[in-house]
């Protein structure tokens, strides 16, 4: 035996904070500009663990799984702004063009309210971790992919090679993909002459079908929701003339435009309201669960406080204390908006605070199952709700939105990460504490950089969106703001009365009424395949339906170390050469 | 028999269900349908509006030179893409969506736009249309629900099940328990910085061949107790897992004295999962 002092294990160290605070502030910074640019966001995990990889093992020489895990959670953590951020404040600064009452927008509201939403998500998630990572086993596949990163040092080389050859594949389908070599989706519809609106098309995504593959059986819902949508009620909804035109169009015009209605109209609302019901009724069937955690909590800290050691996991008292802290956060933003008094305020932030904890389990439970999370139409809830809470005051509405959005990607975030940190055997309570630590960092910087681009035109016009010089010259330079676009119509919808509270309403009933069926996440999963186009789940199923028959054919270990790697390698693949893209067009003004 | 009625009635019921909810009460549809029709017009127009400039801008530059072939192509293309504009615009009218001037139909078709109901209206609206097969649609999905979940609870409860049903859970962590003693001693006679290729291969064996196996079946454990009472062995069992997956990550960094930690950890973990199993289902 090797009698020596033994060097501590660095798990939540100085330097892995600092260096996930670095690379958290960069990607911020960078994602916005990009999701303004081209309308989406991109996921920052896979990104930190591989620059964790050379820095702190490459570079620094630090051995540590678990370090690099905590690198990658504060870096992620804190870029969870940049897309709850940029997907609603700027439909309000492109609103204040047209109406300059809103330009009085209180910029500290702003900033207490994305802190809000920031913080609230993390302590949401503390009691649920127990409910959804190690209960449900929800399947998180960016987070088994983040984990099978973090893991390869000790994998045999076949699980490396299998690793490498995903990702390979992955980048060259995107390559692909981004030069027009292969289409956006696969069509087969269009190639057998089916109409529109009973499509046979596959979203060509490497990353898509990774976490199909990911998830096996347990996604098989989803893919059925999809099923359900496209194959029987779409055209039962043609057929029976719910969507018919009122005067005659030509035949492909009018499939098109039944198509474009079916989604809009029907599937998409429906859906929305389906995820909200299932939602709650998870809330109420895993109540016990959760109250039982809590306990746990507090017994564990107890004990550990006995034993004079820190409890794996943070107490009850932190979860109360940051819930409450966000709570009063959003009070005080509600509160400085223009026109609300203390009673809007107070009741701004309840019902704000409930629909934040409802989008968060819904948005949690969603991207646990399939990866994708349903971002823009529980934020669009969050400011329909509001908008007619305050009678139509649209600051107030925004702000709340920029809480939920915030709040809602945090969710996701940390929910995928602790499912990252279960399985390398992370310590959860480091993973939160981490998170807690850097949670004011992320709004801050996203909220500074949009406001630094919408003025920097020093003629007063706008920075960014169809109004700017830019746009209108039609210059590279042009930041055309897509989703606050999208927000902003909406926001013009609401005015007119325009909210499918039908749809939310029917379709919360049937949520309410699948979840009580014994299949784990079955109205999530069936509501979130209406509110997305076919294309994505029908190739996400693909991936299920594979995975099934691969371990029919060769068994669970084969699937556990063969194709888990390669599926990860997909996932990893794809996020990678999408981001070198996108900077790539930045930098050479190809966007 | 019972679990293909309640199937049954979950497909019907959904169908039926979700049909119903889809459905748009009568005012939203003639909204919809005359903002559909106006839209179709617009973009129609705005089609043949851009491709006869781009036509104009083409024959233009031609002119200006008649030897350039790639001015020659332009104009092709900008040609061909005007007869299709063209082609749709005539089609539209053929198809009677418009007659005479395609502005004054497109002006007409939006001045014919009826109102959006309100909220409320819309509401009352689709209830009319949709409601009536919606109720009937939750209602079987209710039933059917209640026929899976009592079904399920008859299987579960059924003495050839097992202890925990097809999966032995006391008896895997009592193997999982012996598996951890045997590692103990192994792992504490490591060298520090120690290859450790064998240990951890043997850790991912007790991963595949014993603890995946009880997290895949962990359905039919939450069924024989309902969910409180298989938390409360299942939070320690996966306590106890997150450990062993610790001990593989020190191993492979290394830190044989973290490994040791996490592996009694792990150890204790499993233990306490044992007893809150005896306590649930007590032998």
């Amino acid at each position: 035996v090797t009698i020596g002092k033994p060097r501590p294990y660095p798990e939540l160290s100085v330097i892995g904070v600092l260096l996930g605070t670095a690379q958290g502030v960069v990607m911020t910074a960078a994602f916005v500009y990009i999701a303004l640019k081209l309308g989406f966001g991109l996921a920052g995990s896979t990104v930190a663990a591989i620059i964790g990889f050379t820095l702190l093992r490459g570079v620094l020489r630090r051995k540590s799984i678990v370090e690099n895990n905590i690198n990658q959670t504060v870096a992620s953590g804190i870029n969870t702004a940049s897309a709850g951020v940029v997907f609603t404040l700027p439909a309000l600064l492109l609103l204040s063009v047209s109406d300059p009452s809103l330009a009085d927008y209180p910029i500290g509201a702003l900033i207490f309210a994305a802190i809000a939403g920031s913080l609230m998500g993390i302590v949401l998630i503390i009691p649920l971790r127990k409910q959804m990572v190690e209960l449900e086993r929800l399947r998180f596949p960016s987070g088994v992919a983040v984990a099978t990163l973090l893991r390869s040092p000790g994998e045999g080389l076949e699980q490396g090679a299998l690793l490498l050859g995903g990702a390979a594949i992955a980048a060259a389908l995107t390559i692909g993909v981004n030069l027009a070599f292969v289409p956006e989706e696969l069509d087969l519809g269009a190639i057998a002459a089916l109409p529109p609106w009973l499509p046979v098309a596959l979203y060509v995504s490497a990353a898509n079908l990774g976490a199909g593959l990911l998830s096996g059986r347990g996604g098989l819902p989803f893919a059925a929701g999809g099923v359900l949508a496209w194959w029987v009620l779409s055209p039962i909804a043609v057929a029976a003339g719910w969507v018919a035109p009122a005067a005659p169009l030509p035949g492909g015009l009018a499939d098109s435009v039944a198509a474009g209605e079916i989604f809009s109209q029907m599937l998409r609302p429906l859906g929305i309201g389906l995820l909200i019901g299932g939602a709650l009724a998870g809330v109420f069937s895993a109540l016990p669960a959760v109250t039982g955690a809590m306990r746990s909590l507090a017994a564990a800290a107890r004990l550990a406080r006995d034993r004079g050691a820190s409890p794996e996991e943070l107490p009850p008292l932190w979860v109360y204390a940051g819930a409450g802290g966000a709570f009063v956060l959003l009070w005080i933003s509600a509160f400085l908006a223009p026109g609300v008094g203390v009673v809007g305020a107070t009741l701004i932030a309840v019902v704000g605070a409930i629909w934040l904890a409802l989008a968060g389990v819904i948005v949690a439970t969603a991207t646990g199952h399939t990866d994708i999370s349903p971002l823009s139409g529980l934020s669009l809830i969050a400011v329909t709700l509001m908008y007619f809470l305050t009678g139509g005051n649209i600051t107030a509405s925004i702000l709340i939105g920029v809480a939920v959005c915030v709040a809602i990607n945090q969710c996701a975030d940390m929910m995928s990460d602790l499912k990252t940190g279960h399985l390398i055997g992370a310590r959860p309570r480091d993973q939160q504490v981490a998170q807690l630590i850097v949670s004011w960092i992320g709004p801050l910087v996203a909220i500074g950089v949009l406001f630094l681009l919408w003025h920097l035109p020093a003629d007063g016009s706008p920075g960014f969106g169809g109004d700017s010089t830019a746009c209108l010259e039609g210059t590279a330079q042009c930041l055309s703001a897509p989703q606050g676009d999208a927000l902003k119509s909406v926001l013009a919808a609401l005015s007119q009365g325009d909210a499918a509270i039908d749809k939310y309403v029917s379709g919360a009933a049937l949520g309410g009424a699948l979840s009580i069926f014994p299949i784990g996440g079955v109205a999530v999963l069936v509501g979130l395949a209406m509110y997305l186009p076919f294309s994505i789940t029908l190739g996400y199923g693909v991936g299920c339906l594979l995975a099934m028959a691969l371990g029919r054919r060769f068994g669970g270990r084969f699937v556990g170390r063969r194709l888990v790697p390669f599926a990860a390698g997909l996932i990893v693949g794809e996020a990678l050469v999408q981001l070198a893209w996108s900077l790539g067009l930045l930098a050479f003004g190809g966007a | 028999m019972q679990r293909a009625v309640a199937w049954v009635l979950l497909l019907v019921g959904v169908v039926l269900g979700a049909g119903g909810a889809a459905t748009l009460g009568h005012d939203h549809g003639a909204h919809r349908a005359s903002v559909t029709h106006a839209q179709a017009l617009s973009r129609a127009a705005e089609r043949f509006a851009a491709a006869t400039k781009a036509n104009a801008d083409a024959s233009t530059n031609l002119a200006a030179a008649t030897d350039d072939p790639a001015a020659r192509r332009a104009a092709d293309l900008a040609r061909a893409s005007h007869s299709a504009a063209e082609r749709d615009v005539q089609a539209l009218r053929a198809a009677g969506a418009f007659d005479g001037d395609l502005d004054a139909a497109i002006a007409s078709a939006r001045a014919a736009i009826p109102p959006l109901p309100g909220p409320s209206d819309r509401f009352v609206g689709w209830l009319r249309a949709g409601g009536p097969a919606w109720a009937v649609g939750v209602l079987l999905i209710a039933v059917g629900a209640f026929l899976a979940r009592r079904d399920l609870n008859a299987r579960m409860a059924r003495p050839a099940a097992g202890s925990g049903g097809a999966v032995d859970l006391p008896g895997t962590l009592d193997r999982v328990l012996a598996e951890i003693d045997a590692l103990d001693p192994e792992i504490a006679s490591l060298p520090l910085d120690a290859p450790s290729v064998t240990v951890r291969a043997r850790l991912d064996r007790i991963q595949d061949d014993l603890l995946t196996p009880v997290v895949e079946a962990r359905g039919q454990l939450v069924a024989r107790h309902g969910l409180s009472r298989f938390a409360v062995y299942f939070g320690a069992f996966s306590a106890g897992e997150r450990n062993l997956a610790r001990v593989w990550s020190a191993l492979t960094d290394g830190h044989t004295p973290t490994a040791i930690e996490a592996l009694r950890a792990s150890r204790a973990a499993f233990a306490e999962a044992r007893e809150a199993w005896d306590r649930v289902e007590p032998r």
